[in-house]
């Protein structure tokens, strides 16, 4: 116990500043959204707001424009996060592979992405997906490889809109998967391979019987963080789509930003994004509790 | 190990509430700051003067030799040819009047330009002064951005001597927040070569006129002989109003009964019936080519637009060699009344509250509302000035399309004043797309529209 203490205090003061950072940038902040969230906020002099009880928190239930929301945003994590896991389980299986040269190169490739600033590759994937006949997609399609007769309106309509959303999300968040896999691929020992090899598997039952079950809790790991960013995805909207046409294709995350930064309207804001908190905890609240039980010794 | 644990989560939950309680403090002082916006703390009245005995307000007006340099934080939103005119001729100028006073100028990006002024204000960092779009003044006083301007120094006399429509653009609950700077309108503009295979000499009188030379042009291959930029209001009203729509009663109370009347509904049914003949070009649902493209002819490709609607800005910004007997302006194609409407734009001078200079930013106010700087800025850029004298000037003549706005602006309209201005906007707009996407019958649309709108109208 002594010992215990005395320990404490001699790491506290690497403690403390991350527990300050902690509590000044994530602590304070939530705390802030919640008290926020029951009021109609002023937010350049918040000594005027006024008390809105739960007003805001009504009005999430009511507004038909949060439907429209909520379906982009599980739309987003349906489509995209079964996309880039198995995209980067593909690119770090072939990466892998015995006969594959130049394993750095290809590694860096797919990992450029991921480094590289949302803003940019959003404002990339707008123009590349533009209208009529000045975009590049749409002049690939039809006046190189004649497939379509008319240009797409990729961004004016619903579904062609969130495909861009999905397919720049997908691009984008491949390399991290990736890499990650990369690195659990490294740590299953090869005996086990070649154990199944000479009991006549196949690859791809070598794959399900040994590479998924031994890399499970990174599985885990990667799906809370791709669910968790996928609700909570906000750039690629607001810059390519800004949300149109006609708010069909908002966010969650998109439309409390529209209300708070264009309507001036915080305290429904709040409320939105304390509701969007709630249900990312919801979502991935089981496979939490789950991480870092199962530890597999090899 | 379990005791351990404890003690963590004692030390963040000691270590939560001191900071809880570190927040509060913290956040009394900043109640106490606001006053300072009122009374000058003792470090901006330093700053302004150097002797202390000197009020704010006198340092600003008295005589310029051994006064001490004040900066005024400026932010607008020029266009490039503007600003040249802004930094090269009329802040040199009011420099030399005022040479105390130096005008700190800051171009901004029009992008999400309310959000930054609102992170600003919010942060404790506004500029002294701002040219605003004057849709936002009322809504930007309703948050407490902006200062009142009644206690400066003849403030009545440029609301006096200013259009009546562009001086209510400051108004919030009975009180002036701003000055009107420019105001402007949109004229049809003509691509002549266009007008003449459509086989008209000049500019139709009528709307009915416009639709026959749409037809007539249609029939000659892949061209548009009307042109409408989307269906928000800025680019919609002016087609809207002219064909006899309305948004709202005469004192913007109200809108069912008025954006959801008979005559709205026939309005927007109009307009949805060239779309689907196809006269309308394709910007009306943001297709490509862009308007002035489209018009002007863009990379190689020949104009295929034959007229559009903009702004004074259109003729200023690409100059008179490429518009010149090439672009045709003209007051819009009148509708059922004789008349045609198009839609009031413009820009105010406004103060904000935490100016650190208000008083000389006023003197700035003053300067850019007087009648010399407006009749500068009509000449040099095509803004139509809001001061009475100004407008009069014979100058103006010499700007060969200023006529066709000046005469426009008699009939136009101004779009809803209100602080929920965003929204109501926001909902015409989604109304006339939802139509054009073929996702509603117009009468459910403005009937929708119109009951939403009444609420933010009331709010």
């Amino acid at each position: 116990m002594r010992k215990a203490l005395k320990q404490y205090a001699q790491v506290s003061p690497y403690l403390v500043v991350g527990l300050a950072l902690t509590l000044a940038f994530v602590l304070y902040p939530m705390a802030k959204g919640m008290y926020i969230s029951f009021f109609h906020y002023n937010v350049i002099k918040p000594e005027t707001s006024e008390s809105a009880g739960l007003s805001n928190f009504k009005h999430v239930f009511t507004d038909p424009m949060i439907g429209t929301a909520l379906r982009n945003s599980l739309l987003m994590a349906i489509v995209t996060v079964p996309g880039q896991w198995i995209a980067g389980i593909v690119l770090a299986l072939l990466i892998q592979m015995k006969t594959v040269r130049l394993k750095v190169f290809w590694r860096l490739i797919y990992y450029v992405p991921v480094i590289s600033s949302w803003i940019v590759v959003s404002y990339l994937f707008r123009f590349l997906f533009a209208d009529g006949h000045e975009g590049m997609i749409n002049y690939l399609l039809v006046d190189i490889l004649h497939l379509i007769g008319e240009p797409i309106g990729w961004l004016q309509n619903t579904g062609t809109a969130n495909l861009v959303v999905w397919l720049v999300s997908i691009w984008k968040g491949a390399g991290w998967v990736m890499v990650l896999y990369l690195a659990a691929l490294q740590s299953i020992p090869r005996s086990l391979y070649e154990a199944a090899e000479i009991d006549g598997a196949r690859p791809a039952a070598a794959f399900l019987n040994i590479t998924l079950p031994l890399v499970r809790p990174l599985t885990a790991y990667v799906i809370i963080n791709l669910v968790n960013g996928a609700i909570q995805a906000f750039i690629q909207v607001y810059a390519i789509t800004q949300g149109g046409p006609m708010d069909s294709t908002q966010l969650l995350n998109t439309y409390l930003y529209k209300q708070a930064f264009q309507y001036f309207d915080f305290g429904y804001a709040s409320a939105i994004s304390v509701c969007l908190g709630v249900l990312i905890f919801a979502l991935t609240y089981t496979q939490q509790r789950s991480i870092g039980r199962d530890r597999i010794e090899f | 190990m379990r005791i351990t644990f404890k003690l963590t989560k004692g030390i963040v939950l000691i270590a939560f509430a001191a900071f809880i309680l570190s927040a509060c403090g913290s956040k009394n002082n900043n109640d106490a700051s606001p006053s300072a916006s009122g009374a000058p703390s003792p470090s901006a009245q330093a700053s302004e003067s150097a002797s202390p005995s000197d009020s704010p307000s006198a340092s600003a007006s008295a005589s310029p030799s051994d006064e001490p340099q004040v900066t005024v934080e400026f932010w607008h939103a020029y266009g490039e040819g503007e600003e040249k005119v802004l930094l090269e001729q009329v802040i040199p100028k009011f420099e030399s009047v005022y040479p105390s006073i130096k005008i700190h100028a800051t171009r901004m990006p029009t992008e999400n330009l309310d959000q930054q002024v609102l992170t600003a204000v919010a942060g404790g960092t506004p500029p002294d002064i701002m040219r605003m779009d004057n849709t936002w003044v009322s809504n930007m006083a309703k948050q407490g951005a902006l200062q009142e301007i009644s206690g400066f120094p003849d403030a009545q006399a440029i609301l006096d001597n200013s259009f009546k429509g562009t001086v209510d653009t400051n108004l919030y609950k009975g009180k002036y927040y701003g000055v009107p700077l420019d105001t402007n309108t949109r004229v049809a503009i003509y691509n002549q070569d266009l007008l003449a295979k459509a086989g008209a000499t000049e500019a139709p009188k009528t709307i009915d006129e416009l639709v026959d030379l749409a037809r007539n042009i249609k029939k000659q291959g892949k061209f548009s002989g009307i042109t409408i930029g989307g269906t928000n209001v800025w680019d919609f009203s002016a087609w809207f109003w002219t064909l006899g729509g309305q948004y709202t009663d005469p004192d913007y109370t109200k809108a069912t009964g008025y954006l959801n009347s008979d005559a709205s509904v026939k309005a927007l049914d109009t307009i949805y019936g060239w779309y689907k003949e196809g006269l309308l070009a394709p910007p009306i649902l943001g297709g490509q080519p862009g308007t002035w493209e489209g018009l002007r002819g863009d990379k190689g490709k020949a104009p295929s637009y034959m007229m559009i609607t903009d702004g004074p800005w259109f003729f200023s910004l690409i100059g008179d060699a490429d518009t010149k007997g090439k672009m045709l302006p003209a007051v819009m194609p009148a509708g059922p009344d004789g008349q045609s409407h198009s839609v009031i734009g413009g820009e105010d001078l406004v103060l904000f509250n935490g100016a650190k200079q208000p008083d000389a930013a006023w003197k700035f106010a003053q300067f850019m509302t007087s009648t010399e700087i407006q009749v500068l800025l009509a000449k040099q850029t095509g803004q139509i000035p809001t001061n009475k004298d100004a407008a009069q000037a014979p100058e103006l003549k010499d700007v060969w399309y200023l006529q066709a706005y000046v005469d426009q602006l008699a009939t136009a309209y101004t779009r809803t004043p209100s602080p929920n201005a965003n929204k109501i906007n926001d909902a015409i707009g989604a109304a006339f797309e939802s139509v054009f996407r073929g996702k509603a019958k117009s009468k459910d649309a403005l009937d929708k529209a119109a009951s939403q709108i009444d609420g933010f109208l009331n709010e």
